[in-house]
């Protein structure tokens, strides 16, 4: 089966040389075979690095979930982690990937790090069972075994590592480079079928996947009685979807939220609001242990977020980012409502 | 735009990029031209986002806190960010959330994206890879970092190797992705001051 490489680095192809009249050579398609397997091969941010509260976690663990569409290219997972603890005394983490996974003991050290450079950054992996574009959850959990001082997260990121091959078929999208390659006869089929054929494929493959992931742990989670909307994070935070069509000023995300009520009476709900307006996520009386909202036998809900405008110097849209504030109230009941995760996500296009 | 003369994404019909075609459509020089542009255009926009997290508010972490002196206040773990053409890493459009928790006095921040080993001397070069904002207010906001970019010197100090897999259950091999950090020192004007961080923001950008 024909294969490509995947280069370290993009490079900028030249459209100027593909014109009318103008001869054509290999080295046209050198290029786009190169930077199509770029963008197949590179890996993409699931997580990117969030910081959750403060944790009292003494001689006890945190579980934290997410949720996220795949790119099919996937293979292998990596979570990069930093812990401290402080007054010193647990020097030692259990860090559990995914929740049920390998466990690894990862060195905790005060904030400022033993030079004032930070905490210890470790990253450690996790191979999937099959590679898919189905919307999956992935998780980990941190456990202070010492119980001698809480561990605190001071950053956690969830990364695809990069492939080197590609296949070349329309799941895995490469492009056989040494078919494109100089002196090799440029083959209409070839271009046709592994780069002009895969382009569709290639643009809902070419996400940013986690736009905003957050969670606060099954054990820490946030939780309420008030029947007013309450801010979860005490502040609003920026979100920009890329920009793919002419003329396009928002994009759907796709967003869920990992919740439960205490008791069979109480319901609540989670809102967003930015720039487009408010989007709502009900938490149903039967929602009593935890669960991903919508049900993830159906789909995300989805909201509109502003399109980067990638004709500015900075991409802001109208000069800001698009602040996006989340909260959370009880609808029905006298029971609490509680949060412990919320995915904001690039389904596809 | 950025690197696409169009500066955005050419739909074709689904019948004419249908993979694998049974009857191959006409391919123009207009369809290979627009195809490339494409390439350019999702390239663009591949740009992640590499740091988003709001509510936890952080101090100086430093035994001793002296006027008019940075201490350390917060550091990312280590992440991969993409690379150009010229070896140069995407830029990067930062944003904090910061106070100096007074009205009168201020808080100065140094925000610098190195590579995961680099020494404090290091983190105190300077280049296009490092910030500084000044801050007077008792409450938070959030403040824009200019563009910051590792540059192709930066980025081959960055690279690693990783333990990549290409199949399901495949032999590992090795793979080559940056390691990057983002670190946040702070300084105090006076002892009326102190310099808090309860936001980051970090995403990669094409400049037009």
């Amino acid at each position: 089966m024909a294969t490509g490489s995947v280069p370290e680095q993009r490079l900028r192809c030249v459209q100027s040389r593909v014109g009318i009249s103008n001869s054509v050579s290999s080295g046209h398609w050198m290029d786009p075979a190169r930077l199509q397997c770029w963008l197949a091969g590179r890996g993409a941010a699931v997580v990117p690095v969030f910081v959750p509260p403060q944790l009292d976690n003494q001689g006890s663990s945190n579980a934290f979930y997410f949720r996220f569409k795949p790119r099919y290219q996937t293979t292998r997972y990596a979570l990069t982690i930093a812990l401290s603890s402080f007054p010193i005394g647990t020097r030692l983490g259990v860090v559990t990937f995914p929740v049920g996974g390998d466990s690894h003991v990862v060195p905790v050290t005060r904030r400022r790090g033993s030079l004032g450079r930070g905490p210890t950054s470790v990253t450690m992996f996790y191979d999937v069972a099959s590679q898919s574009t189905t919307e999956r959850e992935i998780s980990f959990s941190v456990a202070e075994t010492a119980d001698v001082s809480p561990l605190q997260i001071e950053s956690a990121m969830i990364e695809e590592v990069p492939r080197t091959i590609l296949t070349v078929d329309a799941n895995d999208l490469g492009a056989d480079r040494l078919a494109f390659w100089l002196r090799q006869a440029i083959a209409e089929p070839n271009i046709s079928d592994q780069i002009f054929d895969y382009q569709n494929n290639l643009r809902d493959a070419s996400r940013r996947l986690g736009l905003f992931q957050h969670s606060w742990s099954d054990e820490e989670n946030i939780n309420t009685t008030s029947g007013s909307f309450v801010d979860m994070f005490g502040a609003p935070i920026g979100i920009l979807h890329r920009c793919l069509y002419s003329g396009e000023t928002t994009r759907l995300a796709s967003w869920r939220i990992r919740a439960k009520v205490s008791n069979g009476t109480t319901a609540g709900e989670v809102r967003v609001t930015n720039s487009a307006g408010s989007t709502t996520i009900s938490i149903p009386t039967s929602a009593t242990s935890w669960t991903w909202l919508p049900s993830t036998a159906g789909a995300p809900s989805t909201f509109a977020i502003d399109a980067e405008d990638n004709t500015t110097a900075n991409g802001l849209r109208g000069g800001t980012d698009d602040d996006h504030t989340f909260e959370y109230r009880r609808t029905a009941g006298a029971g609490s409502v509680q949060v412990s995760s919320i995915s904001v996500f690039d389904a596809g296009a | 735009m950025a690197t696409s003369e169009l500066g955005h994404y050419v739909r074709f019909d689904e019948a004419t990029v249908a993979s694998p075609s049974g009857t191959e459509a006409p391919f123009s020089t207009g369809h290979a031209r627009r195809a490339i542009g494409n390439l350019n255009h999702l390239a663009d926009q591949y740009a992640q986002r590499r740091i988003a997290w709001v509510g936890r508010t952080l101090t100086v972490d430093e035994d001793v806190i002296v006027d008019g002196v940075f201490g350390f206040l917060w550091a990312s773990g280590s992440f991969d960010l993409h690379v150009d053409g010229t070896g140069e890493s995407y830029a990067l459009r930062g944003r904090l959330r910061l106070s100096s928790d007074d009205a009168v006095a201020s808080a100065t921040f140094r925000v610098v994206i190195a590579h995961e080993n680099a020494s404090l001397p290091e983190l105190f070069e300077a280049g296009d890879h490092t910030d500084e904002i000044t801050v007077v207010r008792s409450g938070f906001d959030w403040d824009a970092t200019s563009l910051l970019y590792l540059d192709a010197f930066r980025i081959a100090a960055a690279q690693r190797e990783v333990a990549a897999i290409d199949a399901v259950g495949g032999d590992p091999l090795s793979a080559v992705w940056v390691r990057a950090r983002m670190w946040i020192f702070a300084k105090r004007q006076s002892s009326l001051a102190e310099a808090r961080l309860s936001g980051v923001q970090l995403d990669e950008y094409i400049a037009p």
